[in-house]
């Protein structure tokens, strides 16, 4: 989620008001982010991903205004033609096919200015945007363009122009190889034979989108009036992006001028109307509301709001459904204000019977004086094969941290693992665990099979294969089950002091004392014996009968 | 307790030690006269000084011992000795001397030296040197030198030597390796008043100690006293079998679900994208898809999709918003993508399933979950990629307030008086809140987990009508970080056996 830092003083200019940390700090968490600090001269918010429009400080104090009554209500942007053309040719559509574009005039460019438009590009850039590939914003000196334009796809290295940042004319091949957002941004382009541009009249490349601009639009200090041009593969995320700055350059005193793109003025900021039935948002949140109240609370949302109909602000991305307007107004009331309520509603609980059965069998142990381990499901083949089990496992594509990048298929290799970090503790250590396990199945519908094996481990001097068979024998005998034991050989125990766990002509499991080669690897020097029993399958041999 | 009582209560070793501690006495010297071992002479003191009838206090002593020379000289002779006696009562040079003694040049100029200072020999310088000895030097023919004298006496505790024989000792402290010094650190007790009345009282030696089969058979204990046992006296530690301090708490909290009449939701940890987000109505190329970390499997990479119908419902929520009265996400949704394995990130997935199982006639229903869920974090002290959650979700006619009501209870149950929500956003859930709780011995809020009330987009396509659907997953982590204040979340993990054998029992 992005997190912006604004300047307290443009807020609280932004807001008109003096208000104290206090009251502000409150107003912010209640509003709906995140905040995460505040102090004389910063407020650090995360903004949700759903309001991208509280990206600027403009917006911010957009929404902080009408939600403490400052200035509520729908805010309305005039919009004026300026008769200025953008034509696209057909060559974009396989490559970038969306492009809108919006003049403001009467821009206040200083330095700070220019910071809060950089993070909000940049902000809207990374969340709205995916990284450019959705959405990519460029901003321009309008004087220095010569109208019409033409946006067209053209190949790289027929069209060269000097970007931003560089002194020479680089083609577009070249600027994907060497220039820094070049580099960063050439993914985008990856699997096309063309890139789009933007023209101008004088035949000047004025921007690649969505790479670079080049130095002839470059925005500086004194820049007045501006040229935006935004473009991207999805249309709606394209005109949401280019209401949500013009709107907040317009908050600030600039004017907005439309541009015909194909025929189609462009932006058109028109307020959406969404109906809202006032009796369904009183159902849906449990408080009486009437159409007095809901018109208030609205406005404090930024909506304008009559009889039924909830006129939704241009620069609102989120508005999917009736529930998001009704949040707005439970947003507005105070989630706090809202009196909890327990209702009427008699139902008959039911736990998992597996789990029950798990459970159980975690107390027989723990009568034996087995404490119970907690550890992750995740491994890693070198792990397993440590401890002297080999099998093929379900793997992980890119887990962060090292060490875990596979799926366990047993228990006994988490508790030796837990007994080799145990060298410091007195012995013996005898310790268990019901934990689940996987492997790769096709008839599952992840074609991964998830069992539960309870995994037991003796560490000490008497701890032997005679003992952890006294153990199980006790427990099967518990759960009067007949059993038997099998010849088993296998990599992780002492050959001949193994065996094969069988109840109803199935293998529920396996024990034996640890090789000590294993031990070794673990670098402990104490015997141990240790038992895996699949609850799963013990489970259902118990429920079939 | 009286000195009579007391003396009751002594144990046989007590009993042994203790006539010997009139006198202020090292464990050395106990062990040689009581003849036992090292650790019993020191059980027992520590017992009496327990019952104070004893001080015990360190020493550090300084001991000479011989070294390797000075065992050498022991047994052979020291060089002086040798060159005494080779003379006797002739006149030698000091190359016969040396031929007789077959000393080195160093022993001899050593000798020398001491034997001049000590007037044992005349030397005269002659054409040779010659060497006679004086009539205090024949004396000694068929006497002890001092430090002959003195190294006989070896080991023996610096503090024990008079002065003269410091000042010897200082002597042969300049001479190769024939003394050393070593400090000991030794525990001396001696009887305190308390200690002198109980001696005095005297112990019978006709008690029983440990009651036996044997003792009750023969009737002997009719003719004999018990002794008495020091009530106070420390044991050793002992430890039972533990249920993990996690799983107690999974335990009590699934109790409380129980309790409010919930049905519990089960299901694997490996799910498809489609239930994990798509279900859920999280768009396959919004933000929010990174918004958890996700562990996405290698192998098995693509699992299967559920009912097509299903499956169609939830693609046209994504893209047009279905029949929900929504505009959707408006994009292209791939079966692919939706196709992916996962290990679930939420226990919300399992609300989802359990949705789409529902009818009409079923409602209303209230279900919860608590279970494992994965992100893909680098672990660290505040970060776990594996940890558990508890789900809770009510289908039927309910509200926003109702949400808060359940909220509420369950945290009064937990023990949290004060709970509050904040606005929040979840792309399942709108209202979307974030659930804090008031932590009265910290006096700060937690954040405890989500909640809010499941979209349309995401109910309609799972259940095929409109209803209301109060859903919150709740993360166990905090709750036990903050119960048993641990400040490591890796804890929950780590099994250090003895951590687990002395935590306290959760008992909320």
């Amino acid at each position: 989620m992005p997190t912006v830092v604004f300047e307290k003083k443009e807020v609280l200019k932004l807001l008109g008001k003096k208000i104290n940390e206090q009251t502000l700090a409150e107003n912010i968490s209640y509003l709906g982010t995140d905040l995460k600090s505040i102090n004389e001269e910063e407020i650090v918010v995360e903004i949700f991903p759903n309001r991208p429009d509280m990206l600027s400080v403009e917006g911010f104090a957009r929404a902080l205004s009408a939600f403490m009554s400052i200035r509520p209500g729908l805010r309305k942007y005039k919009v004026k033609p300026s008769n200025k053309r953008v034509k696209v040719e057909q060559s974009v559509k396989n490559v970038r096919p969306y492009i809108k574009c919006a003049i403001l005039r009467n821009v206040e460019l200083n330095t700070s200015e220019i910071k809060n438009l950089m993070q909000l590009q940049e902000k809207l850039h990374q969340t709205h945007g995916r990284d450019r590939r959705k959405v990519a914003i460029g901003v321009h000196d309008y004087e220095k363009i010569k109208f019409p334009l033409k946006y067209k796809a053209v190949e790289p290295s027929k069209i060269s122009f000097i970007p931003l940042g560089e002194t020479i004319e680089m083609n577009l091949k070249q600027i994907l190889e060497v220039h820094p957002k070049g580099k960063k941004y050439a993914w985008i382009l990856e699997d096309k034979q063309k890139y789009p541009v933007i023209i101008d009249a004088k035949d000047d490349v004025i921007s690649f989108p969505p790479i670079i601009n080049s130095v002839i639009t470059q925005v500086t200090e004194g820049t007045k009036n501006i040229f935006i041009d935004i473009t991207g593969e999805d249309e709606a995320a394209v005109e949401q992006a280019l209401n949500i700055i013009v709107t907040s350059l317009a908050d600030k005193g600039a004017e907005i001028f439309s541009v015909k793109v194909n025929g189609k003025e462009t932006p058109k900021l028109k307020s959406r109307v969404v109906k809202l039935n006032v009796k369904y948002a009183s159902k849906i949140l449990g408080i009486r509301l009437k159409e007095g109240d809901v018109k208030k609370l609205l406005a404090r949302m930024g909506y304008s709001y009559n009889a039924g109909k909830a006129i939704i602000p241009c620069y609102r991305t989120d508005i999917l459904h009736q529930y998001d307007i009704i949040e707005d107004i439970a947003i507005a009331y105070g989630y706090n204000k809202i009196n909890p309520e327990l209702p009427n509603i008699s139902t008959i609980a039911k736990e998992d019977k597996k789990y029950y059965f798990n459970k159980k069998l975690s107390y027989v142990l723990v009568g034996f004086g087995f404490l119970e381990t907690n550890t992750v499901s995740l491994t890693s083949e070198a792990n397993e094969t440590k401890c002297g089990f080999r099998e093929k496992l379900v793997l992980i594509k890119n887990s962060a941290t090292q060490g875990y990048n596979a799926l366990r298929k047993h228990i006994i290799p988490s508790l030796l693992n837990v007994l080799s970090e145990n060298k410091h503790n007195s012995y013996p250590q005898r310790i268990f665990e019901i934990g689940t396990v996987f492997e790769e199945d096709e008839t599952q519908e992840t074609k991964v099979r998830e069992e539960t094996i309870l995994g037991i481990a003796s560490a000490g001097t008497e701890e032997d294969f005679t003992r952890m068979k006294q153990t199980i024998s006790a427990i099967l005998n518990n759960l009067d089950l007949k059993f038997s034991f099998e010849e088993f050989s296998h990599e992780a125990f002492i050959e001949g002091r193994s065996a094969r766990i069988v109840v109803d002509e199935q293998e529920i499991g396996f024990f034996g004392e640890i090789s000590p080669l294993i031990i070794e690897s673990l670098q402990l020097e104490i015997p141990i014996a240790a038992c895996e029993i699949n609850t799963t399958k013990l489970f259902r041999i118990i429920n079939s009968k | 307790m009286n000195p009579k009582k007391i003396a009751e209560t002594l144990h046989p070793l007590e009993r042994k030690i203790i006539p010997y501690l009139k006198e202020k006495q090292s464990v050395e010297e106990l062990i040689s006269k009581t003849g036992l071992k090292d650790v019993e002479v020191n059980r027992a003191l520590q017992w009496l000084k327990n019952k104070e009838l004893i001080t015990l206090e360190e020493e550090i002593k300084e001991i000479v011992e011989l070294d390797s020379n000075g065992k050498t000289y022991l047994k052979e002779g020291l060089p002086e000795r040798k060159f005494i006696k080779v003379i006797g009562q002739k006149t030698l040079t000091l190359d016969e001397i040396a031929k007789k003694t077959q000393l080195s040049n160093n022993e001899i100029s050593v000798s020398i030296g001491l034997l001049r200072r000590k007037n044992i020999i005349y030397v005269f310088r002659k054409k040779d040197i010659i060497i006679s000895l004086t009539e205090f030097g024949k004396k000694l023919l068929n006497e002890k030198l001092e430090e002959e004298k003195l190294l006989e006496k070896l080991p023996i505790e610096i503090s024990k030597l008079s002065d003269s024989e410091k000042a010897v000792l200082e002597g042969l402290k300049k001479r190769k390796n024939i003394v050393k010094i070593s400090s000991l650190k030794t525990k001396t007790a001696k009887l305190t008043t308390l200690g002198e009345e109980v001696l005095k009282i005297g112990f019978e030696e006709n008690v029983i100690d440990k009651l036996t089969p044997e003792i009750l058979r023969s009737k002997i204990w009719k003719q004999k006293k018990f002794r008495r046992y020091d009530i106070q006296a420390e044991v050793p530690e002992v430890y039972f079998g533990r249920r993990h301090f996690v799983n107690q708490a999974i335990d009590y909290i699934r109790s409380i679900w129980v309790g409010m009449g919930f049905k519990e939701m089960k299901g694997p940890l490996v799910q498809t994208s489609f239930w994990n987000f798509d279900a859920l109505f999280t768009a396959q190329d919004h933000p929010v898809r990174e918004m958890q970390d996700t562990f996405f499997l290698k192998n098995p990479e693509f699992g299967n999709l559920p009912d097509k119908k299903i499956v169609d419902n939830v693609k046209r929520a994504h893209e047009n918003g279905f029949n929900t009265g929504s505009t959707g996400w408006q994009y292209r949704w791939s079966f692919e993508e939706a196709k992916k394995n996962v290990l679930r990130t939420h226990t919300t997935v399992l609300s989802a399933r359990t949705i789409a199982g529902l009818k009409k006639e079923d409602l209303p229903v209230k279900y919860f979950a608590i279970g494992r869920c994965f992100r893909n974090e680098t672990l660290d002290w505040s970060h776990l990629f594996e940890f558990d959650q508890t789900e809770g979700i009510v289908v039927g006619d309910v509200n926003f307030r109702h949400l808060i009501g359940y909220l509420k209870e369950f945290f009064k149950k937990m023990n949290y008086e004060k709970i509050r929500i904040r606005p929040a956003y979840f792309p399942y859930t709108e209202m979307s809140c974030e659930v804090e709780v008031y932590d009265e011995n910290h006096g700060e809020w937690l954040e405890l987990g989500g909640a809010g009330m499941l979209r349309p987009e995401v109910v309609k396509p799972l259940i095929g009508f409109e209803t209301q659907v109060l859903a919150w997953g709740l993360g166990l982590a905090r709750i036990i970080k903050n119960y048993y204040q641990i400040e490591d979340l890796r804890m929950l993990y780590k099994n250090d056996l003895n951590e687990l054998r002395k935590i306290k029992e959760w008992l909320l």
